[in-house]
């Protein structure tokens, strides 16, 4: 064998032996578990085919899951992608001077974990928080947030948006910064004003960061578990209970492995399916 | 230090031949430079001798031994590379030593090999320095130091000069071309630079597409070329060639190009006539071997002179003469005298005509 | 153009830059205030933190008057915070070291090294990286149970010893390296391995930076895994051990935001440190998307 191959080996087979057992084949594993009704713990498992899957296609939690995942997700995508564009083109326009300084700044929510900003948050949110008095101190009755079914998840949104500002700002702000100048410059002397100029400009070429913000933002939020977990545990009345707490809840306390599985199958088909529709919309969005 | 031989050699990529059927004898101690240009295969052949290629057919032999099959490290040959190839997080000494280092020489040892290498090239100052603040000259001491420092039996340079500016290059060819006496190890050399190869080597071995065009001393490759590409591509202003054909005329074997004839010097006429495949000829004439006259002399041809190149100490005039461009170098005496559109007269050195085949290109005489 | 034309243009320049002047200070008012804005809810963390349990509706001072550290010696009491940081660093060092180290060789065999199936198995390689966490949770929980890992420091760092991020991120940083280093380190008697311990290993600074930060963030303030892989409380890493005592001092903001602002400390701290690096990293991926 060449040395390069047995070097090789070396160099990859940890790798290989880590993503293979616990990346690729799980993925065939949750497979097998989702046709099957194991609780986890017994020493038999039954096989029952497809039925987990009608169970969830049948049942109004699951929809409800998905209904609201899907709020979660489109809520914290469009307002921190436009949030964020907005932002980047904002500090921009300053000269790029303290620019360095305005990205730590909107970054810093980035790095904290969702557990850390879901407990401020909760406090924040809570009838006697923070929100609640200076909503008071204004003369506005504000809602007990985290306890009302209509406005928990806008309240998780809030805070999953937040979360991600500064990560949709930066990768927007270097999207801005690598627009030649002299697109801009020949524009202005074609006679367009600051408003064209953003329209005909910087939204074309912007295209391809829009779309890469955009599908990266639906398929990160879709995945919420911390913030749902420590704000609202699910509730109240399943406002909260996304795809992810729902099977975390199925698996580890309700012992329904094999039913968990199969809603872990269905977050990845969902995933699959947005991130298929991403590499279309690329494809257009380049063209364009 | 060993005698170095290759036997047809043959590498390809994908579905060029890079090297085909090269057959290569290199005496030991010697300074043989690969010469060619650009993509003619001579880096090729240098990194097959070294180990970084393999050969898809043909052998290599170093000293006694067939090194076909052994890595480079087990070669026993150092490489000096065109940019250079120091490693840019370890200091010069650092940069010496680590052959030694990979080599298992005990620490003390390697010190005393790497001031010694270091002395010999004058940069026993620059040990402790990074190769980031080298000048290029010095830069290019250290990579021959990290080739000497392991006192191999063949020295590998692959265009080691390119990067450095004219001057130093001029200087640095000397030096290396004494140190090389100096240790007498055997050396292989590839450049593109035909004046660098006439410096240096004690041997050329010409390359072009793969092929070895000749193998001989500079002055036998600049003297007596073998074939067109050679008499071509060595000396500059470049061999004037001119395609002709052999005639007969008054009973004498001839020359006929473009409306002129040349009457072939009776010591050749029996040569070319023996081995004259056809009667398609290519005459080749270098232009120092070219005298122009102002005035018609006998066994000169007229010509026009359509440009005239400074080159500072002389110059070099372009004259068309039937339907060919002779380029002509014009002497001193006549200087400035000589101007565009000028009519003038070129007369051929008679001992320096070299006569090829026009098919393949290949010396007659 | 006579003397008044001129003095005429050049007033209007003048008026033209100011305005420039007013309106960048206009946006940059507007930027640091959103900026406030956007840093409040760690600002009310902090002063929430150093003020006593009963002043702990009122609103704070723009500063505070008096610094009530106990707090956080109360916190780091009353919930063994001291432990979950403890357990949380293991954990941490455990997997970025892990990252760093693995990714970097892996990383390097797929820049350098020609092997059969080597493109194959990187796109394989990059395609892990779509794929969601939760079709992958629970079979690896019940491998690392099947492995008796469960409540060990192992069975919290070993899914994660490798990323297929960062062997990209190395392979791309490898693959920008001149050959003619290889070529000279193998005449030097190099073997392949030698080659990317002495030669690439020295130089990947900046990418060890990059995938460290990537890597620290991730492994500290991972909360999924470390939930279900730990019963026993002892084991808690510091996200789980906040998520705990948020539910059970849930009404205690002082104390709460004492335990959450030690939590979050070393993540700013190391980002702040090594910013310049995610910052570039993400630009790069922006503009090459």
């Amino acid at each position: 064998m060449k040395d390069e191959t047995k070097a090789a080996i070396i160099c990859i087979a940890p790798a290989i032996a880590i993503i293979g057992t616990f990346t690729l084949f799980p993925i065939f594993y949750s497979f097998g578990l989702s046709t099957t009704d194991w609780d986890g713990l017994s020493p038999t498992i039954n096989f029952v085919g497809l039925s987990n899957y009608s169970k969830l296609i049948s049942s109004g939690a699951f929809w409800n899951s998905i209904k609201v995942t899907l709020y979660y997700t489109v809520g914290v995508s469009i307002i921190s992608v436009i949030a964020g564009l907005a932002l980047a083109s904002l500090i921009n326009r300053t000269g790029g001077r303290l620019a360095s300084f305005y990205r730590v700044i909107y970054f810093i929510p980035v790095v904290t974990s969702f557990v850390a900003a879901g407990v401020v948050w909760k406090s924040l949110f809570s009838p006697a928080g923070f929100l609640s008095d200076t909503f008071r101190s204004i003369g506005l009755s504000p809602p007990n947030w985290l306890a009302d079914p209509i406005w928990a998840m806008p309240a998780l949104i809030i805070v999953g948006a937040w979360m991600r500002l500064g990560f949709n700002t930066v990768i927007s702000l270097a999207g801005l910064q690598s627009i030649p100048r002299g697109y801009y410059e020949k524009a202005k002397i074609d006679g367009a004003g600051a408003l064209n100029r953003f329209r005909f400009v910087t939204i074309p070429l912007m295209k391809p960061i829009i779309l890469l913000l955009l599908i990266m933002s639906l398929v990160d939020a879709f995945l919420i578990f911390d913030l749902a977990f420590v704000m609202t545990g699910g509730g109240p009345l399943g406002a909260t209970n996304v795809a992810g707490l729902l099977l975390y809840k199925n698996a580890f306390h309700y012992y329904k492995m094999g039913f968990a599985s199969a809603i872990g199958v269905m977050i990845f088909a969902i995933v699959l399916i947005i991130t298929l529709v991403q590499m279309r919309l690329f494809k257009f969005g380049r063209r364009a | 230090m060993a005698k170095l031989v290759i036997k047809n050699l043959v590498k390809r990529f994908g579905k060029t031949t890079a090297v085909s059927n090269l057959n290569l004898n290199i005496k030991e101690g010697e300074l043989v430079v690969l010469l060619g240009p650009s993509g003619c295969g001579k880096t090729t052949t240098l990194r097959c001798i070294a180990g970084l290629e393999t050969p898809d057919e043909g052998e290599i032999w170093i000293g006694d031994t067939l090194v076909n099959d052994m890595s480079p490290k087990d070669r026993d040959v150092a490489m000096v590379f065109q940019t250079y190839a120091l490693y840019p997080h370890m200091t010069i000494y650092d940069n010496l030593a680590f052959p030694l280092k990979m080599g298992k020489v005990p620490r003390r040892e390697i010190d005393v090999k790497v001031k010694k290498v270091a002395q010999m090239l004058g940069i026993g100052e620059l040990l402790d320095r990074k190769p980031t603040q080298l000048s290029g000259g010095q830069q290019q001491r250290v990579a021959l130091g990290a080739a000497m420092v392991r006192e191999p039996k063949v020295f590998l340079m692959d265009e080691p000069l390119s990067n450095i500016d004219a001057k130093l290059r001029v200087h640095m060819r000397a030096e290396i071309k004494k140190l090389q006496k100096d240790l007498g190890v055997t050396t292989i050399y590839v450049t593109h630079d035909q004046i660098e190869a006439m410096t240096m080597a004690d041997r050329v071995a010409l390359i072009i597409e793969g092929t070895l065009q000749q193998h001989g001393s500079p002055s036998d490759i600049y003297n007596h070329p073998a074939n067109t590409f050679v008499g071509t591509f060595v000396g500059s202003p470049p061999m004037n060639l001119i395609e002709c054909s052999l005639i007969e005329m008054n009973g004498l074997l001839s020359l006929e190009f473009g409306g002129f004839v040349y009457k072939l010097n009776k010591n050749i006429v029996g040569i070319t006539e023996k081995k004259a495949g056809g009667s398609e000829l290519v005459l080749g004439i270098r232009p120092e071997d070219l005298t122009l006259h102002l005035n018609q002399v006998e066994g000169s041809y007229e010509g026009k002179v359509s440009i005239i190149e400074s080159l500072g100490r002389e110059s070099v005039a372009y004259v068309g003469v039937g339907a060919d461009i002779l380029k002509i170098f014009v002497p001193k005496t006549l200087g400035f005298s000589v101007k565009v559109g000028d009519k003038v007269w070129v007369s051929f050195d008679e001992d320096k005509v070299h006569i090829f085949d026009k098919k393949f290109g290949k010396i007659l005489i | 153009m006579n003397e008044r034309d001129i003095s005429q243009a050049t007033v209007r320049n003048l008026i033209k830059r100011i305005a420039g002047i007013v309106r960048r200070t206009w946006v940059h008012i507007f930027l640091l205030t959103l900026g406030f804005v956007v840093l409040m809810p760690f600002l009310w963390m902090i002063t929430t933190s150093l003020k006593p349990l009963e002043l702990m509706r009122v609103p704070p001072h723009l500063i505070p008057t008096h610094f009530y550290w106990q707090n956080y010696a109360i916190a780091l009491e009353s919930a063994p915070f001291g432990r979950y940081y403890l357990n949380t660093i293991i954990v941490t060092i455990g997997i970025v070291v892990g990252q760093l180290f693995l990714s970097s060789l892996a990383g390097y065999a797929f820049a350098r090294l020609r092997f059969p199936g080597r493109n194959i198995l990187f796109l394989v390689l990059l395609s892990t990286l779509m794929i969601p966490i939760y079709i992958t949770l629970i079979p690896s929980y019940l491998i690392i149970r099947g492995f008796g890992l469960v409540n060990t420091y192992l069975g919290l760092i070993l899914p994660f010893l490798v990323s297929a991020f960062g062997i990209f991120l190395f392979r791309q940083y490898y693959i920008g390296f001149p050959k003619d280093l290889e070529d000279k380190a193998l005449m030097d008697g190099c073997s392949r391995l030698q080659i990317w311990r002495h030669i690439f290993l020295p130089l990947s600074k900046p990418a060890f930076a990059t995938l460290g930060i990537f890597a620290f963030l991730f492994a500290w303030n991972s909360f999924l895994w470390p939930l279900i892989v730990t019963t026993d409380p002892d084991m808690w890493t510091i996200q789980i051990g906040l998520a705990m005592f948020s539910g059970r001092y849930g009404t205690q903001w002082t104390y709460l935001m004492a335990g959450t602002t030690i939590s979050i400390i070393p993540a700013i701290a190391i980002f702040i440190i090594l910013q310049k690096y995610y910052i570039k990293h993400l630009a790069l991926s922006a503009r090459l998307g």
